[in-house]
């Protein structure tokens, strides 16, 4: 068992690459609700857009974890020297290139209709900017040293953000529930 | 925690018992006062995207409606219906609403009804005396369902009599919560019209979406140009019918009067009738139209033609599954107790470089709809050439149902139910989705039909500003002359209306 757990990172190295995790996942989130939040203003009543706001929060935490838990599966997978050695590192810089490329897609692709081989095309690319980004992480020792300061001082917004979804989850299970 | 004492228990336990037993009483108390008067049901079945240029019944050279043209033998046919909206949205908020889409201002993609108009729809005027069913395919009109969902007794889920899904439906998770959880979920989190708020989620959505749809594009044993589907899952026109009939049986087997709203998704794009179809309609000869110079597709020829042979092939199925169940309808009764409304909420496009509908250009194949109404025991064909809009659909129930329509509906009874041909009357249509909903106009394309003629408004666009096109439709049913400058007298007078109705709508906006 503890051969087993030994193959994933620290606590202490998960804490910040989930914090650059959630940073990235909330802030595209949060402004995409503000891009609509004018409309909505229109349709719904404040109650209801506070509301929505917690769907958004609440999935955003489902998103953050399941984020994590594929980084956690590729430590436990890979050969430790790969990427759990170099959690903070490697995992921040993985974070940035997967979540920074999907943002750059669907800037260019916001449609749903837009579905086409470009999908794929995309999905090769991002995984080799994934991998380059990866390794030129611990590579540079500028970047190294980036992807540190800034994985630590992102931490700050897991104390603001989390337990604001955690109120969310609550608000979710009373008007779905009670 | 705090210890809940005999007497505190008891009292729970009988305002609960109370509760569950008052509640199926007060249902049968409001379903006996419904059921008093014996007022007819009424069945709305609303075809997206059928155009009434593109039906044989009426007068298009391909026989693509055999069926809606004997149907229309015992029923009243209007020639010149008109939706006031050019996509589902504002199409559908008109017609079930009364009101024009600068007043209910469901005018972009996904957009919803001002929040205080919401509770003036054809639900609500109707929930007292109706049992009220609604169903769509289409997830722009779900959205408004969603919207008047306080006034709806039955709320069948878009999913329903669906064939395989290629997209999440997160919402339907949410049944207490259902508007908000889909507009954040679905609509916003996952988003279809704009990038997805959920980026992995939404990507997921997409690499999904993308697979199911590409196998759902094929071409499979009994569909060569692909399965049926609504973005959201493939369907099957027959199992949909099917459904949406075993449904009417049900609500005709309940003591109440009912109120049917039934949105199918076909002939919608993409065009897949099944392999009988194929094939069955011959080569027409139609007047070639110029590329406008507001046409966001440009289109080459031979693929409108392309596509406007599979757009016919599909109404030809559609038609088909009409007929079908109308009969069934027939044979079980449920048509001498009811009224029948078969309409679309937009039409669609195969000219000037354009395919489809929710562009910027509004001539006739985009929102000149059908309408045909079938009257319980109706026997003989009534024909209505009187122009006439889809908001108009909620007075004339209103005046079925023996109620007064309120002030603030826009639309009037129609001629053949109480109301008169006025030859007077300024039909409008409007196209605005790249306008803010809760601003004035200042982007959009207004149409305004009175009598024979047809002034179409430009508004805000760099490629055409202030452009004016003016047809005589009777003379010149294809809209290829624009006859603006030629009869100026028509023109001052058409335009000078618009403008003042649209500076009204403005000014009550501001």
């Amino acid at each position: 068992m503890k051969s087993l757990l030994n193959r994933f990172p620290r606590v202490q190295e998960i804490i910040p690459v989930f914090a650059v995790i959630v940073f990235m996942v909330y802030a595209w989130s949060i402004i995409s609700f503000l891009w609509v939040l004018p409309s909505w203003l229109n349709f719904m009543t404040p109650a209801e857009i506070a509301s929505g706001f917690c769907y958004v929060l609440t999935l955003c935490l489902v998103e953050s974890l399941s984020f994590l838990l594929l980084l956690l599966a590729l430590c436990f997978i890979l050969p430790s020297i790969i990427l759990k050695n170099e959690f903070i590192v490697r995992g921040s810089a993985l974070t940035v290139s997967v979540l920074g490329s999907l943002m750059l897609y669907f800037r260019s692709h916001p449609f749903f209709a837009q579905l086409n081989n470009s999908l794929y095309s995309f999905l090769l690319a991002a995984l080799f900017v994934a991998i380059l980004a990866a390794f030129l992480s611990t590579a540079i020792r500028g970047l190294r040293r980036f992807m540190n300061w800034i994985s630590d001082r992102l931490i700050v917004f897991l104390y603001v953000l989390l337990p604001l979804t955690l109120l969310s989850i609550v608000v979710i299970v009373i008007r779905n529930v009670v | 925690m705090a210890s809940i004492s005999r007497r505190d228990f008891l009292k729970t336990a009988l305002s609960l018992s109370a509760g569950a037993t008052l509640f199926p009483l007060l249902s049968s108390i409001r379903d006996s006062v419904r059921k008093a008067d014996g007022k007819p049901n009424i069945i709305i079945m609303v075809f997206d995207a059928m155009t009434a240029r593109n039906l044989s019944l009426y007068g298009y050279p391909r026989k693509t409606t055999p069926n809606l043209e004997r149907l229309a033998q015992r029923a009243t046919v209007y020639h010149s219906h008109y939706s006031a909206g050019n996509f589902t949205t504002p199409g559908t908020a008109s017609m079930l609403t009364g009101t024009y889409p600068w007043t209910h201002r469901a005018i972009n993609i996904e957009g919803m009804v001002a929040r205080k108009l919401a509770d003036n729809n054809l639900f609500s005027y109707l929930q007292d005396d109706y049992y009220c069913t609604v169903f769509t395919q289409n997830f722009l009109a779900e959205v408004l369902l969603d919207q008047f969902a306080g006034s709806v007794d039955r709320h069948l889920v878009m999913s329903s009599f669906r064939d395989k899904p290629y997209r999440a439906a997160l919402s339907s998770h949410f049944p207490n919560d259902p508007i908000v959880a889909l507009q954040a979920l679905d609509e916003l989190m996952l988003g279809y019209d704009r990038s997805p708020a959920s980026l992995v989620f939404g990507f997921i959505d997409r690499i999904y979406g993308a697979k199911a749809r590409q196998s759902g594009g094929q071409p499979a044993g009994e569909y060569p140009y692909g399965l049926p589907d609504n973005y959201f899952s493939t369907f099957l026109n027959e199992a949909v019918y099917a459904g949406v009939l075993d449904e009417i049986r049900s609500l005709a087997d309940g003591s109440a009067p009912f109120l049917g709203y039934f949105h199918l998704w076909s002939p919608h794009w993409p065009f897949a009738p099944r392999k009988e179809f194929v094939n069955t309609l011959p080569e027409i000869q139609l007047p070639e139209k110029p590329v406008h110079k507001l046409s966001e597709n440009d289109l080459r020829k031979t693929r409108l033609k392309a596509r406007r042979k599979a757009y016919d092939e599909y109404l030809l199925e559609v038609d088909f599954e009409i007929g079908r169940l109308v009969d069934a309808l027939e044979s079980d009764g449920i048509l001498q107790n009811s009224y029948l409304i078969l309409t679309s909420d937009h039409g669609e496009v195969f000219e000037r470089g354009e395919w489809g509908h929710g562009y910027k250009l509004l001539y006739d194949p985009v929102i000149h709809i059908p309408l045909l109404v079938m009257a319980p025991g109706q026997q003989n064909r009534q024909d209505i050439y009187a122009t006439t809009s889809n908001i108009d659909i909620v007075p004339t129930l209103l005046r079925i149902a023996g109620k007064q329509p309120p002030n603030k509906i826009e639309g009037r009874i129609l001629p053949g139910f109480g109301g008169t041909d006025d030859p007077e009357r300024s039909i409008f249509s409007l196209e605005a989705k790249e306008n803010s909903s809760f601003g004035p106009l200042k982007k959009a394309t207004v149409s305004m039909t009175k009598g024979d003629h047809k002034l179409i408004y430009y508004l805000g666009y760099e490629k055409y500003p202030d452009g004016f096109e003016l047809y005589n439709l009777r003379e010149d049913g294809d809209e290829m002359n624009d006859i603006f400058q030629r009869d100026a007298k028509t023109a001052a007078r058409m335009k000078e209306e618009l403008l003042d109705q649209l500076a009204d709508k403005n000014n009550s906006i501001r």
